[in-house]
């Protein structure tokens, strides 16, 4: 408790942080901020291309369902992959200056959220052409926003600081997520999964908040309540979990980055 | 009144990695063995900073002083014992941490603040006074890393003084930088002092060390060694490391003084011996009576210089102050006829300054050096590296006697 009493106190560091790893990621390019945005769209794009002349996706609206998971799933990998270096890539600030450590994988998460925000100014846009409809349902995004950020933050914690002790992980990680991305419902619906399998598909955390956006964007209908409880579960553990790991490590943290 | 920091037996450990286990493989080869010798830093270490006070921590190079002050400022935990903080902590512990090269002095201001710890609305209150103390003027809207390493430091220094912390934590911080802003971070100092600001310091300037600080805590393999009022300890501590020199220590070994080519012999016993890295290696006065010098008298100073890195376009200055630091007079080599003087690195060079008649009052005085280049490169500076006394041409006479006629310029005259 006494540590969210820190982190909370230190806010405005966690916001400067997240301002500069935004400000610096297109520092010196031409579009500089505007990339955030061009980013999206242009991935739309080639989406969007590749599966209406090239591959032909028996699927209404395909680009519109691959899009929706697609975003949701970076905004994961990312502050993943990010946190598994950042606390490595601040070593000097760690070993000069106090602050809560938690504080840098929350802002890689933080600012991978604001990225996400930002794309969904595309999204939006891009669903109502696609012929989709907001309806009542969209009010549950922020919820599962906040069970996808809660995981995400658990996930981020853990890989953050097992990396300064064990530096394989890094490289570890982008071969497990990449495995983790094609078990993950986002480029086929789970409705492809023979049914006994099914099951254990439901099991991978990251299914949850995946599968309810495209409940909520694509298909149009209600949340699936015992899909979101089991993953507000899984999410609050794996915070705890994280958060304990993460004070415990960071004890001789200081020395061995 | 609880004190501001309590270091309650507290033992550091470091572990030194024999060899770079930690990837797979080696974990794999090397699974079961020790992966790490143990190195103790501190050991059952306890002292106690009451609240507004200004406490030095000395000891050689390896001794634990930043260790400790590391603990006190969170960045370590301890492995044993205890660290009680009591008010909001700013520590200098390295200029210009969290510094992004590519963003202005005022993005940085942001960013620095933030991550010692103030909120948003109180650095854009305090961002007006940063940029005035830090003298950086136009340049704070430009990227950093177009700053030269004096601008670096200025700025960092003003930001950690912004905090207005009630413990600041300072690592040597204070021995770079220009000699006007050094001074004004000493004063800056002494008004938060005054203020009642806790101040713990690292530092290897033992005669800053008697000006500003109430107690010293002297660290040595690990322990303290020894903790009282600077003026006990500091000679002891001098006095140790210089026997440790002669010992054949690591500490630099200063030949007895160097035979003038003039007339008056010098005489070595006011020279002072410390630890001198710096350029300035000795200073001594020319004379046949010691650190004794007769009111009106001629008296020169030797100041030998041999730089370990070359100095190219130096110059000395000299200055002479009251035992309370106030500065009475100060001179400059530059005024030379020799003008800028270049030293290639591991060659010795003497100054000689001569003053014809000193017409000081009766007093003892101390004297300051400092080396710096004509382009404002800073090299060494050494207070207090020589005491001297003025002493009176004749018994019973005034604090000063100067020459003077009286004359009668007309007037009623009877």
């Amino acid at each position: 408790m006494k540590r969210f009493v820190e982190v909370w106190n230190y806010r405005s560091m966690l916001w400067s942080l997240i301002l500069s790893e935004l400000r610096t990621r297109y520092k010196g390019s031409v579009l500089g901020f505007f990339w955030t945005l061009v980013n999206p769209i242009l991935t739309l794009i080639v989406y969007s291309l590749v599966y209406s002349f090239v591959l032909r996706i028996n699927m209404k609206n395909y680009s519109a369902f691959l899009f929706i998971g697609l975003l949701a799933w970076n905004l994961f990998a990312t502050s993943l992959q990010s946190s598994s270096r950042v606390i490595l890539g601040q070593a000097a600030m760690v070993k000069k200056i106090y602050f809560p450590r938690e504080i840098l994988p929350l802002s890689v998460v933080g600012g991978a959220v604001i990225n996400y925000l930002i794309s969904q100014v595309v999204l939006i846009p891009f669903l109502l052409l696609s012929g989709l409809h907001p309806n009542v349902d969209w009010t549950y995004w922020p919820l599962i926003l906040l069970i996808e950020v809660v995981m995400t933050v658990g996930f981020s914690l853990l890989v953050s600081i097992l990396n300064v002790y064990f530096r394989d992980l890094e490289h570890m990680l982008n071969i497990f997520l990449m495995l983790w991305f094609y078990v993950t419902p986002i480029f086929y619906a789970i409705t492809l999964i023979p049914s006994p399998y099914s099951f254990l598909f439901r099991l991978n955390p990251l299914t949850t908040p995946i599968m309810s956006l495209q409940d909520i964007f694509y298909y149009e209908h209600g949340v699936r309540w015992k899909l979101l409880l089991y993953g507000s579960a899984f999410a609050l553990c794996i915070f705890s979990l994280g958060w304990r790991v993460f004070g415990l490590l960071n004890r001789r943290l200081a020395e061995e980055v | 009144m609880e004190p501001a920091i309590t270091v309650d037996h507290v033992t550091k450990t470091y572990r030194v990695h024999t060899g770079k286990n930690t990837t797979l493989k080696d974990r794999v080869i090397n699974a079961g063995r020790a992966r790490y010798q143990e190195f103790v830093a501190l050991s059952d270490v306890s002292f106690t900073v009451e609240r507004g006070t200004t406490v030095a921590l000395i000891g050689s190079n390896g001794s634990g002083k930043s260790t400790a002050l590391k603990l006190i400022s969170r960045i370590l935990y301890p492995d044993k014992g205890e660290i009680h903080l009591n008010g909001r902590v700013s520590s200098l512990l390295e200029l210009g941490a969290g510094f992004h090269p590519d963003f202005t002095g005022v993005e940085n201001i942001f960013l620095n603040a933030s991550l010692l710890g103030l909120s948003r609305k109180e650095i854009r209150n305090k961002l007006q006074s940063i940029i005035e103390f830090s003298e950086i003027g136009d340049f704070i809207h430009e990227p950093i890393r177009s700053y030269s390493s004096g601008m670096y430091m200025r700025l960092a220094f003003s930001i950690a003084i912004a905090v207005e912390p009630d413990i600041l934590l300072l690592d040597e911080v204070l021995a770079v930088g220009d000699a006007a802003f050094q001074a004004k971070c000493f004063s800056k100092i002494q008004e938060m002092q005054k203020q009642g600001v806790t101040i713990v310091l690292v530092s290897h300037d033992s005669s800053m060390i008697e000006k500003l600080c109430d107690h010293v805590v002297w660290l040595h393999n690990s322990v303290v060694k020894m903790q009282g009022p600077p003026r006990e300890c500091i000679p002891v501590y001098l006095e140790t490391i210089f026997e440790s020199s002669q010992a054949g220590g690591s500490v630099m070994k200063f030949d007895r003084v160097h035979q003038g080519r003039s007339d008056v012999s010098t005489s070595g016993s006011d020279v002072k011996i410390g630890y001198r890295k710096g350029p300035i290696k000795r200073a001594n006065i020319v004379g046949d009576r010691g650190s004794e010098v007769m009111q009106g008298s001629r008296v020169s100073f030797d100041i030998v210089l041999c730089p370990e890195r070359p100095i190219v376009q130096g110059l000395c200055q000299l200055q002479f102050c009251l035992s309370d630091g106030t500065v009475l007079w100060a001179t400059s080599s530059k005024q030379a006829e020799t003008g800028l003087i270049d030293i290639p690195s591991g060659e010795q060079m003497t100054l000689r300054l001569t003053i014809d008649a000193l017409l000081l009052p009766i007093n003892s005085y101390r004297v300051n050096l400092l080396l710096e280049s004509a382009l404002g490169e800073f090299y060494d500076r050494w207070d207090a590296c020589l005491d001297f006394e003025v002493v009176p041409r004749q018994e019973g006479q005034a604090l000063l006697e100067l020459n003077h006629v009286w004359t009668v310029l007309g007037g009623e005259h009877k």
